[in-house]
């Protein structure tokens, strides 16, 4: 294939390259950013008649008269094929003198592929059975040069809902009105040609939340302060709640705070730990919860234990990620009986046979 | 072996008993649930009225004839007014509630711990709220609530 991702809609934070965060503000843009490059040029030289000859690395369908985008070994430029095009050896009107040289660059063929895009297809994910189907396309139209933005936060943007559904009867649960996966498959499409659509990887598999970021913020629109690492990432500072400032706990009302139960901590023991404190700021005792680790790679609703005693005034919460959950089960050849599959890491989705087939959820 | 992986959340506790609580929740710019805020003691409750046309019949004899004019129709709106005199870091939280785009307003406040949550979207009225001087520690907030508008006859 022949159009690639160049930038993910993803940042590195507190500059630690092993905590990258995947998740974005769903009403701020959502960019991948691609490029074409249909013949890569393997050497250059010249044709014998001061004429700048290229070799490509696969066969090209670049004809005598077309205009090429040539961007090699500092020539850029769009340039006419002249004379023998055949296979995968290109000679351009462009008079070169040089000597040889391994190729560096690219040759997009811009005559032969009139009308040329990258169709992007933005796909959800249906939780309750674990599949892609498809939200959507995107039709980007790269310049000269092969690159395009394809920004598909428009499509993701009907995903997120404004209704508390949370009924307040377990400790965590995702909602996924606040957000959730997403991934995209894409392909080039040209006058009389359809490509097919590249797999879907997790490599392309990001995450979304019903949130706007301000200007000047951390990250950008990347919720990248939002998102928890997993526990040998010590860094600071460390990921925070959906909620702004010191909440107040109403007892006899309903209370939750809503994190980020990111991909980076999937599949490892997350706990919950309250340590509560009377009014001069003395520690009464920290207690610690274990979280439901199955409702992960979506903004979770969490609730405190309640039930405090009168001489509490404040409980400060954290979360805190242990050992992965998948770590008992290591002996070669044994299965404990009623041992189902546990989730361990990131639940990736499962592509169904005919994505066009499936129903939105 | 497990290391913290989120901040240190404080959360205050307000045991208070409470008259005539209403409680409200909000989602913020992040795209949380904002944990909600208690308005407590008294609220006013108003109701705006829109009229929205009105006809004149033909009377063809004035004498058994009852009235000149009519209306076609009316639009009411229930109003909640609350008001609270609160610190200025919860100021700083409260203020989300007012730009946030879906806020909830919970309607069984005594029972819905058993039945579950009922809640009802209410929309601050919008316009230019002054909020705090920063001189201030505590501050008095007033918020107009509109409630779901009612449904009318119309004629």
């Amino acid at each position: 294939m022949s159009v690639s991702i160049i930038s993910y809609p993803k940042k590195i934070v507190n500059s630690d390259s092993a905590q990258v965060s995947k998740w974005s503000a769903v009403h701020q843009p959502i960019v991948f950013q691609m490029a074409r490059r249909d013949y890569i040029v393997h050497h250059i030289s010249n044709n014998g008649s001061g004429n700048l000859k290229l070799d490509l690395t696969a066969s090209s369908d670049i004809a005598v008269g077309d205009i090429v985008y040539v961007n090699t070994n500092g020539i850029v430029g769009n340039l006419q094929a002249i004379t023998g095009t055949t296979g995968s050896v290109v000679i351009l009107g462009y008079g070169y003198t040089g000597a040889g040289a391994i190729g560096t660059g690219y040759v997009n063929s811009l005559t032969t592929r009139k009308n040329y895009y990258v169709e992007t297809a933005v796909l959800g994910i249906n939780t309750l059975t674990n599949t892609y189907y498809q939200l959507g396309t995107l039709i980007s139209k790269p310049t000269s040069e092969g690159n395009c933005n394809v920004d598909c936060h428009e499509h993701l943007k009907s995903l997120v809902g404004y209704k508390d559904q949370f009924a307040y009867d377990v400790i965590n649960k995702r909602d996924i009105n606040l957000g959730k996966g997403f991934n995209i498959q894409y392909r080039e499409v040209w006058r009389g040609h359809t490509g097919s659509y590249s797999t879907i990887t997790t490599a392309t598999l990001f995450y979304y939340t019903n949130g706007a970021k301000q200007i000047q913020n951390i990250y950008g629109s990347n919720m990248g302060d939002y998102v928890p690492f997993s526990n040998t990432n010590t860094t600071e500072p460390k990921a925070k709640f959906l909620c702004n400032g010191r909440p107040t706990y109403f007892p006899g009302f309903p209370f939750d705070l809503t994190f980020i139960f990111s991909d980076a901590i999937a599949g490892l023991a997350i706990y919950k730990h309250e340590k509560s404190y009377d009014v001069n700021r003395t520690s009464l005792g920290e207690n610690a919860y274990a979280l439901d680790s199955t409702q992960t790679q979506a903004p979770n609703r969490m609730m405190l234990q309640e039930g405090y005693a009168s001489s509490v005034s404040t409980v400060d919460v954290w979360l805190e990620a242990g050992d992965s959950i998948c770590a008992g089960y290591t002996v070669d050849d044994y299965v404990a009986a009623g041992y189902t599959t546990l989730d361990c890491g990131i639940v990736t989705p499962v592509v169904p046979i005919d994505l066009g087939d499936t129903e939105r959820p | 072996m497990s290391n913290r992986c989120t901040e240190i959340k404080t959360v205050k506790i307000n045991a208070d008993c409470v008259n005539n609580p209403v409680f409200i929740r909000w989602i913020n710019s992040v795209g949380g649930w904002e944990p909600g805020w208690v308005f407590s003691r008294t609220q006013t409750i108003a109701v705006q009225v829109d009229e929205l046309g009105t006809f004149q019949p033909y009377n063809a004899d004035i004498e058994v004839a009852e009235s000149v004019i009519e209306v076609l129709a009316k639009d009411a709106t229930p109003q909640m007014i609350v008001g609270a005199f609160v610190d200025i870091e919860d100021i700083e939280r409260i203020k989300g509630m007012l730009y946030s785009p879906s806020v909830k307003m919970l309607m069984n406040n005594d029972t819905w711990m058993t039945e579950g949550c009922k809640w009802q979207t209410i929309i601050p009225q919008p316009g230019a709220f002054k909020l705090y001087d920063t001189i201030e520690t505590k501050t008095q907030i007033e918020i107009i609530f509109d409630m779901p508008k009612l449904y009318l006859q119309q004629q």
